[in-house]
């Protein structure tokens, strides 16, 4: 297995960082300029963007973010959050992003994914999906940051998105987002078993124990956290050093 | 000058920002001319290979890389632009590359039996580097070779001493860092890999 990835998760409103539980209920808790550094100072491997109101109100104001993030961060750095068209994710990429994260967009237009992926490389697309447990062995995929109901089982749509070529798949339960109390573990198995491009695990870290609880049983290769590291719970460097001493391997 | 190859794909805006931090003069450029004029030439890469030859093709771009090939410019070719180095590639049909550090392009194994490895493609992420080179550019780079990677195919060199770094992916030592005289390079983005990366990146630019 390759070193986990330990990526940081930054929900963007306007100029500020925020956290909501379940996606809601959103609070400030910081700039993302300072969080990013921070971040990247303390041995991040990835960052995540995700203009959390960019698909309600169809804009996109995260682009002087990155674009500042991009100047004197030098980790990988994926950027999602109302990308909706190949212009949308050029205009992303020209200013520093490395891969960008579709949801919404590619839901009501799955073509989407295979248009971006031909035109610039598989390694760049990442579908994000976002989910709510309905039962047993369902997940409802949900769009425009949870708000919107698909009635589609994230097991149907993660097998017909990777068809379309991505390069990667971010896994967001809304179950368990924000709440600090630990993984779908179930959900990341399901998923990770039915597709082979990576899996990036997102939601319910409140401690290195749950990540390391997490990486064990689905043999995840990354993670992505947002309020565990936002309320300076824990640092990046503690996350990586509790996943090293339980036996998996982190960049160092 | 160090002309940075744009063949309208990607993240060029990245390799700018850490030549600017490394304090180079550089030239982000589709223009041939500034090509033949520049001390060193980077061809990045984002995409697929055959996109990128046919861009490269459409200006003559192509015949501008050869010409400085046959000079001791250096040549840096960084994850899909070192694929465009090869002989041929098969990413999504049979193209020709440059052919500059022979070799042919092919999709990586995806995984093995005998090691029971079942790595995940694209191999996206950190990966750890073995030099195989005693080039003094990776001098101190040995102690902690973390460098980051995001490509679905491989470089298969068709002489292994033009293989300066590995990595292993699924039982199969994969090319990591390439070099035959003047030319390299990188499957990673040494770009996108931190403090490590830009030592080496600085390396070659500074060199």
């Amino acid at each position: 297995m390759p070193p986990v990835r330990v990526i940081a998760r930054l929900d963007i409103k306007g100029e500020n960082v925020i956290k909501g539980i379940h996606l809601e209920g959103l609070r400030i808790v910081g700039k993302p300029g300072e969080k990013a550094r921070m971040y990247y100072s303390q041995g991040v491997d990835e960052l995540l963007y995700m203009d959390a109101v960019a698909s309600l109100y169809g804009r996109n104001n995260i682009l002087p973010i990155i674009e500042e993030a991009a100047r004197d961060i030098f980790v990988p750095m994926t950027v999602g959050g109302g990308l909706r068209t190949l212009d949308d994710i050029k205009a992303v990429l020209r200013r520093g992003a490395d891969k960008v994260a579709i949801n919404t967009a590619a839901v009501h237009r799955p073509e989407l994914l295979r248009e971006a992926a031909q035109a610039f490389g598989s390694q760049c697309i990442v579908l994000s999906v976002d989910v709510v447990r309905r039962g047993d062995n369902f997940w409802e995929v949900m769009t425009d940051n949870g708000r919107e109901k698909t009635g589609r089982n994230v097991i149907d749509w993660v097998r017909e998105a990777e068809e379309m070529g991505i390069g990667e798949l971010l896994l967001t339960s809304i179950d368990s987002e924000g709440t600090r109390s630990g993984f779908d573990v179930e959900l990341i198995k399901q998923v990770s078993d039915l597709v082979s491009v990576p899996v990036v695990p997102c939601g319910g870290a409140g401690n290195p124990g749950h990540v390391v609880d997490m990486v064990l049983e689905t043999r995840a290769e990354s993670v992505a956290c947002a309020s565990v590291f936002h309320y300076d719970q824990y640092s990046i460097a503690e996350m990586k050093e509790a996943l090293s001493e339980a036996g998996i391997e982190v960049r160092a | 000058m160090i002309a940075v190859i744009d063949y309208g794909r990607g993240n060029l805006f990245s390799i700018g920002q850490a030549l600017q931090v490394l304090g180079v003069e550089y030239l982000i450029t589709d223009n041939t001319d500034i090509v033949a004029k520049a001390d060193k030439i980077i061809l990045p890469g984002v995409g697929a290979f055959g996109d990128a030859m046919e861009r490269l093709k459409s200006n003559d771009m192509d015949r501008a890389i050869l010409d400085a090939a046959k000079t001791d410019k250096q040549i840096l070719g960084i994850c899909l632009g070192m694929h465009l180095l090869a002989t041929q590639s098969e990413e999504f049909g049979n193209y020709n590359g440059l052919n500059l550090i022979e070799g042919h392009v092919s999709r990586l194994q995806a995984s093995s039996e005998d090691t029971n490895e079942n790595s995940r493609i694209p191999n996206m992420g950190w990966r750890w580097v073995k030099v195989l080179n005693n080039h003094k550019y990776f001098a101190g780079i040995r102690e902690s070779p973390y460098f980051y990677f995001a490509h679905s195919y491989a470089y298969r060199c068709a002489h292994s001493e033009d293989i300066a770094g590995v990595i292993s992916i699924n039982g199969e030592h994969v090319p990591a860092i390439i070099g035959r005289g003047n030319v390299w390079g990188f499957q990673f983005h040494p770009e996108k890999s931190g403090p490590i990366g830009l030592k080496l990146f600085n390396r070659f630019i500074n060199s």
